[in-house]
């Protein structure tokens, strides 16, 4: 069944403009054009549709409050704004009602460009169940106490914001993902928590985390979701620290760090969704000694690295981010061929979960020998399994290293 | 009538100008001062006037051979009277002095006292007389005087203003001491300096004008001015003078009662300053919320140009790929012989074009794309004539086209939630106004009545309300009427609402500015009027009237 895409403006003459420029995607898609957020759900009652397109400001029924039905009504659609005025307030209420914003007037090629990878990204994922979570998934868990302080601590600065945002997971993810909305006006891609945090000021940051609503984690054991999110922090840390050692570039670290801290993303993601098929993805790579990746395979039909890419996709971050997250237990199958904030998150994740050796959480993973070898860099393993064990104990005892800020 | 003679004294006895004793006596006798006459050794009474008898409770009648004058003395002026009136008396001829009598009520009367000592032929003195007037009165005026003198030396040299007194040369006769705190100069460092000496030479002119004006019609009126400080800076003193004249009526000083305002007026200019703030920010705060739906009115049209554009350009591509086939088919088909084979390509060519869409599409995209076109410059064009740069100079302007753009600039504010009829009256001529200032004003009125509507009906875009625009040409007025179908303003708040900061929005939706700067934008800077009609339940009236005449701007009083 050919896949739906609709998309709604008030205005005909803009609705006219994009079904010219939309055109190359009728081959593949149906295209649909509303011009009125009721005409747009009926027709979505009909059949659901898997990516909306919307205006925000509309008569009658806004964009944001549409958008709002669809998120609940059709959890399974990709949600895209297509704006020609998104302000602040506006955009912390699309925050979670949308996985994307474009600002018009944006380059027809760019908007295209856009709908394709998000249209990918719905199709690269095998099952309809998995698609629907990931879809629906709008916040990464956010921790009580570190929300707690963000709220309420009376003379906040923004090196202070940073370093709770870069403890959080569920922060970071969406405050990186407003980072590289168009409400942010900068040009290049924000890769790193302290610009986003800056970019998008104490105001923003602390209404995002006022809003994050405790989600229903009780899927989670609280065990589980302890050590996962120790184990990002731990691989965040881990990430800056053998990037420090290489002496890389100020963005490259923050990269390293922010990206070690969102690896496991899709772990989160199935964990949350799926709890007990996740108990049985892990029993199962235990007992048939295959990697947690290819059991997760098994079972949900993709593993954890890609689902946790597919979903920072959606959101928008950018590209280097997602290579990451998906390529993080093998960077060789990549075409990078030189240390990048990859290499270091996933010579952290290795060494780290070499380190804990957690057969809970998952078999070990290995570093990847072809990756580093291309590096030329096999001899330096020793020195970054020191640092990581030192860098941990210190962590162990309740001192971290100090998050990364503005140099 | 006889020869005219010289005047001859008359005779006494004709005309009773004579002194004859008997009339020297009725003299003493009516006088109120206390007469007598005494022996040289100022004891023995010989004679007591009549003021002198009812003074000392003596009957008019009685002897006086009984009585010594000493015992009507209290002791200390009978002291005086013995040790110098007498003597003095004795041998200078005369004796002033201040002295008492005891009247017949024991009380002590004060009095100035005149002795004579009066000599026979042989100069040797016969007798004393006493003349002695009651100063009681006297002594009561000038211990009044003393008194409110120095109540007035106690107030000028307590109070806070500064108190001073010039002679109409200007040079200065006093000053309090608190010029001393004011200005750091002693009031003896100014005694006899002119007093234009320390006053800021911009306001010479104006103060000698107005000290003038003082002398010439004795009324003296409030002035402002600077002066200079000990230490070199300016105070601002505002100060009233009044005329002080002599016994004859003629001006013989001025007095000068001035205050320093200088924190005054300090914190007037502060309060200015705010105000202008205010103003400034209530204006970003339009802009700010113009901003979005300019942005959207504006990226709506570029974006559907930029995407038919696009189009047009592939679409060429691909009819000109197209074109270039038939081209060479045209050329085989001059050879004579067409190869079939092409006839296939250029078919499938041609299919695979969708020429008929791109054939009826192609001028509707170039028409949308115009159309945009036309929208983003009536947009830009409307932007422009709103935020018409602040002059200070009225300009005439035409009302209804202002009206227009102000009304296009804000549409964002109002489309979702209103319809908009505009009744212009065509034959209004051009008003002069300040442009930006009058835009302000009618953004801040067409939000308004959005908002109420909004109030009204909701912004679910179920059901809309209607803003009416007028504008009237009436005799030597222009009259502009925003009328909206809101709420309604309630009657407990029609007072107020041109108050700065009174909102009726929630926290942080407003200022409190929008109608305040509306009324003094109108009122003040055009000599117009603002006023609202409104009725509960069916909408409210906003009414300018603008005079068409131009007007000055109405100063702020300077004083």
């Amino acid at each position: 069944m050919i896949g739906r895409i609709l998309i709604l403006d008030d205005e005909p003459l803009a609705l006219d403009g994009l079904k010219r420029v939309l055109r190359p995607l009728a081959a593949d898609w149906e295209l649909l054009f509303a011009s009125d957020a009721r005409q747009a759900l009926d027709w979505m009652s009909d059949r659901p549709v898997d990516l909306v397109l919307s205006d925000l400001l509309m008569p009658g029924m806004k964009g944001i409050e549409f958008l709002g039905r669809v998120r609940d009504q059709y959890p399974q659609t990709v949600r895209l704004i297509l704006s020609g005025y998104i302000d602040r307030e506006l955009l912390l209420r699309c925050a979670t009602s949308a996985h994307r914003a474009v600002a018009k007037p944006c380059n027809p090629a760019d908007l295209l460009a856009v709908l394709r990878r998000a249209l990918s990204v719905i199709t690269s994922i095998p099952t309809h169940t998995l698609r629907t979570a990931i879809c629906r998934t709008d916040r990464l868990p956010t921790q009580p106490e570190i929300r707690r302080q963000l709220i309420c601590s009376g003379d906040l600065s923004l090196d202070r914001a940073s370093a709770c945002v870069a403890r959080d997971v569920g922060l970071a993810a969406i405050v990186l993902k407003l980072a590289n909305s168009p409400v942010v006006q900068v040009a290049k891609q924000i890769c790193s928590i302290p610009d986003a945090v800056a970019c998008l000021g104490l105001d923003t940051v602390r209404s995002l985390a006022a809003s994050a609503t405790e989600p229903a984690w009780s899927a989670f054991t609280p065990d589980r979701l302890q050590k996962l999110w120790k184990h990002s922090l731990d691989t965040a840390m881990g990430a800056q620290l053998i990037a420090r050692i290489e002496h890389v570039h100020q963005e490259i670290l923050d990269e390293a760090f922010a990206a070690g801290l969102l690896h496991d993303a899709g772990k989160f993601l199935l964990v949350s969704n799926f709890p007990d098929q996740y108990s049985e993805a892990v029993r199962l790579a235990i007992e048939e000694k295959i990697e947690l990746s290819e059991a997760e395979v098994r079972i949900f039909g993709a593993a954890h690295p890609k689902v946790g890419a597919a979903l920072l996709d959606l959101w928008g971050l950018p590209a280097s981010m997602l290579e990451t997250v998906s390529m993080h237990h093998l960077p060789s199958g990549t075409c990078c061929h030189r240390f990048s904030a990859l290499t270091a998150v996933h010579v952290a994740n290795a060494l780290i979960h070499e380190r804990d050796d957690d057969s809970d959480c998952s078999p070990v993973s290995h570093v990847d020998p072809a990756h580093i070898g291309d590096l030329g860099l096999s001899a330096r393993i020793n020195t970054w399994r020191g640092a990581i064990s030192d860098g941990t104990s210190k962590m162990e005892n309740g001192k971290w290293p100090v998050p990364p800020s503005r140099p | 009538m006889g020869s005219v003679k010289p005047n001859r004294p008359r005779t006494p006895q004709q005309n009773g100008s004579e002194p004859t004793p008997e009339r020297l006596l009725a003299i003493l006798e009516a006088t109120t001062d206390l007469v007598n006459l005494t022996d040289t050794k100022y004891e023995q009474l010989y004679y007591l006037n009549r003021a002198g008898r009812r003074l000392l409770g003596i009957p008019d009648e009685g002897a006086l051979s009984n009585h010594s004058i000493t015992r009507f003395h209290p002791d200390w002026a009978l002291e005086r009277i013995r040790k110098e009136g007498i003597s003095v008396a004795l041998q200078d001829g005369v004796w002033v002095g201040e002295t008492a009598f005891v009247a017949t009520d024991g009380r002590e009367v004060q009095v100035s006292q005149l002795i004579l000592a009066h000599k026979g032929r042989d100069g040797m003195v016969e007798y004393l007389s006493t003349m002695a007037r009651d100063m009681t009165e006297n002594r009561r005026a000038q211990e009044a005087l003393r008194r409110s003198e120095e109540m007035f030396r106690v107030i000028t040299e307590n109070a806070g203003e500064l108190i001073a007194l010039v002679d109409t040369k200007g040079r200065r006769l006093y000053n309090s001491p608190s010029y001393e705190r004011v200005l750091g100069y002693s009031p003896e460092e100014l005694r006899g300096t002119w007093s234009f000496e320390q006053i800021h030479p911009d306001d010479r002119e104006q103060i000698l004008a107005a000290a003038e004006e003082a002398r010439k019609t004795g009324i003296g009126r409030f002035i402002e001015y600077r002066m200079r400080h000990k230490d070199g800076s300016w105070r601002t003193l505002e100060s009233h003078a009044g005329v002080i004249r002599n016994s004859t009526g003629d001006i013989e000083s001025i007095l000068v009662v001035a205050r320093d305002i200088t924190e005054r007026k300090r914190a007037e200019q502060e309060r200015e300053r705010m105000q202008l703030q205010l103003n400034q920010v209530q204006k970003l705060e339009s802009i700010g919320r113009l901003a979005a739906g300019i942005a959207h009115e504006i990226n709506t049209p570029v974006q559907y140009i930029g995407d038919n554009t696009r189009f047009l350009q592939e679409s060429f591509a691909e009819l000109n790929k197209l074109l270039s086939g038939y081209d060479r088919l045209l050329q085989s088909a001059r050879s004579g012989a067409v190869d079939p084979a092409l006839i296939a390509e250029v078919s499938a060519m041609a299919g695979h074009t969708e020429v008929h869409y791109l054939i009826n599409e192609i001028p509707t995209a170039i028409a949308q794309s115009l159309e945009g076109i036309d929208r983003v410059t009536n947009i830009v064009s409307a932007m422009k004539q709103f935020s018409h740069p602040g002059t200070d100079d009225k300009v005439a302007i035409d009302l209804n086209q202002a009206i227009e753009s102000t009304l296009m600039v804000a549409r964002n504010e109002w489309k979702y939630v209103a319809d908009l009829v505009t009744d212009f009256d065509r034959t209004l001529p051009l008003v002069p106004c300040l442009p930006g200032e009058f835009n302000q004003v009618i953004l801040n009125l067409a939000v308004n009545a959005a908002h109420a509507i909004v109030d009204c009906v909701g912004d679910d875009g179920n059901r809309r309300g209607t803003i009416t625009v007028s504008t009237r040409h009436i005799d030597a007025l222009a009259e502009i009427r925003i009328k909206d179908t809101g709420p309604g303003i309630p009657e407990s708040i029609r007072q107020r609402i041109f108050e700065p900061f009174f909102t009726t929005k929630p926290f942080g939706k407003g200022t409190g500015q929008g109608l305040a700067i509306a009324h003094s934008v109108i009122v003040e800077r055009h000599g117009g009027e603002l006023m609202f009609e409104s009725e509960l339940g069916q909408g409210t009236t906003f009414i300018i009237r603008l005079p068409l005449r131009p007007q000055q701007n109405k100063q702020k009083p300077t004083t």
